[in-house]
């Protein structure tokens, strides 16, 4: 499966070689080169180091369109739920991930169809069950 | 009217200001406590101390009760979640947000907030005008779809120059006895609401004959801007 994650963080790091292990195809993009080159070493992931503001024009005429599932992991959580909602509701993917450090976030987005990784343990499972669906 | 404003930066501030003028209720709800310390001094108690995206603070300032919330901070993904959560956590019947970057335009409209504000835009239209000095400006999006106000100044060697400014709304046809006939033109939603000359403005009779450098004020739409600008500039 085509994943597409913006942000390269520890989450990603944690969950991009295991995606790759599983057999998908990973895109990551982040505008930090020297932590993509990091992740590349670990595993074999493409990646696009692109920054503000031409971000989101990559995400809209790029790779977003043509993904089929989405992760926005930046350590931001307001920016990912910005762009997790415009995966689902304007490039209509199914599957798209959300992490959400603050619980009261976490609560409040999980019924609107986001599905939401809170960066503990059990965020590869819930991960690897949205892929499977 | 009770307005729960997130974000004191200089546009929070200043809305508060006007609403507070205008004698609505008015709370403004800003995350940095320094920032809260200004502009007590300024506004008064009025400005609570707290986060716009956290439920708790967002009762506190009272948003059960709340006509229209406005999300003014500096950032358009923390201006997205405080409407979210105004519209679906307490049901507030108006959401407004600024937004900064002009692609976010679509999914904030998506998403349901009411009334979006693109500075984004704004500031580029002003930009643009200000740098390039065009002859074509957009000034101002009224509240009917797709309607706006726009100013044409007429160029040297436009066709126009010379002619009264019924004319604009005519097309000439020749007809077969020679005689010119005029019939109705194709402008269904632009009409011109004041002629600019030398510093002063006149109201737009059907008689007025417009001069090179005029500077024309005109309602116009999507449909047809670019075929009045035609009309007011070009050689026909």
């Amino acid at each position: 499966m085509q994943i597409l994650i913006y942000g390269c963080t520890r989450l990603t790091d944690a969950l991009a070689p295991i995606l790759v292990q599983d057999g998908h195809q990973v895109t990551v993009l982040d505008p930090d080169s020297d932590r993509l080159a990091l992740l590349r070493k670990q595993a074999d992931v493409s990646t696009v180091w692109v920054a503000e503001p031409l971000m989101l024009d990559y995400l809209m005429q790029g790779d977003m369109a043509g993904s089929e599932a989405f992760f926005s992991l930046t350590g931001d959580d307001h920016e990912n739920i910005l762009l997790s909602q415009m995966a689902s509701h304007i490039f209509n993917i199914s599957r798209v991930m959300c992490h959400l450090s603050d619980p009261q976030l976490q609560d409040f987005y999980q019924p609107l169809g986001i599905g939401v990784l809170n960066g503990g343990p059990d965020s590869l499972s819930a991960a690897r069950d949205l892929l499977e669906e | 009217m009770f307005v729960v404003i997130v974000g004191c930066s200089a546009t929070g501030y200043h809305l508060a200001k006007l609403l507070l003028v205008a004698q609505h209720e008015v709370v403004v709800l800003e995350k940095s406590q320094a920032r809260c310390q200004l502009m007590w001094d300024e506004l008064g108690s009025v400005v609570m101390q707290g986060d716009g995206t956290d439920q708790v603070d967002l009762r506190r300032a009272g948003l059960t009760r709340a006509d229209t919330v406005v999300a003014v901070t500096d950032r358009d993904a923390t201006n997205l979640v405080v409407c979210q959560m105004a519209k679906l956590s307490f049901s507030v019947q108006r959401t407004v947000a600024i937004i900064r970057d002009p692609r976010n335009q679509t999914i904030f409209r998506v998403l349901g907030v009411d009334s979006v504000v693109n500075v984004g835009d704004l500031v580029l239209d002003t930009l643009e005008r200000t740098v390039v000095g065009s002859s074509f400006n957009h000034l101002a999006y009224l509240g009917v779809p797709n309607t706006m106000l726009v100013s044409i100044t007429i160029p040297e060697d436009a066709t126009i120059v010379g002619r009264k400014l019924a004319e604009v709304y005519f097309r000439e046809e020749p007809s077969d006895n020679g005689s010119e006939e005029e019939e109705e033109d194709t402008f269904q939603g632009s009409f011109v609401t004041v002629v600019v000359r030398g510093g002063v403005a006149m109201e737009p009779s059907g008689e007025l004959v417009l001069e090179a450098n005029d500077e024309i004020y005109a309602v116009t739409t999507f449909a047809e801007e670019s075929h009045l600008y035609q009309k007011l500039t070009g050689i026909w």
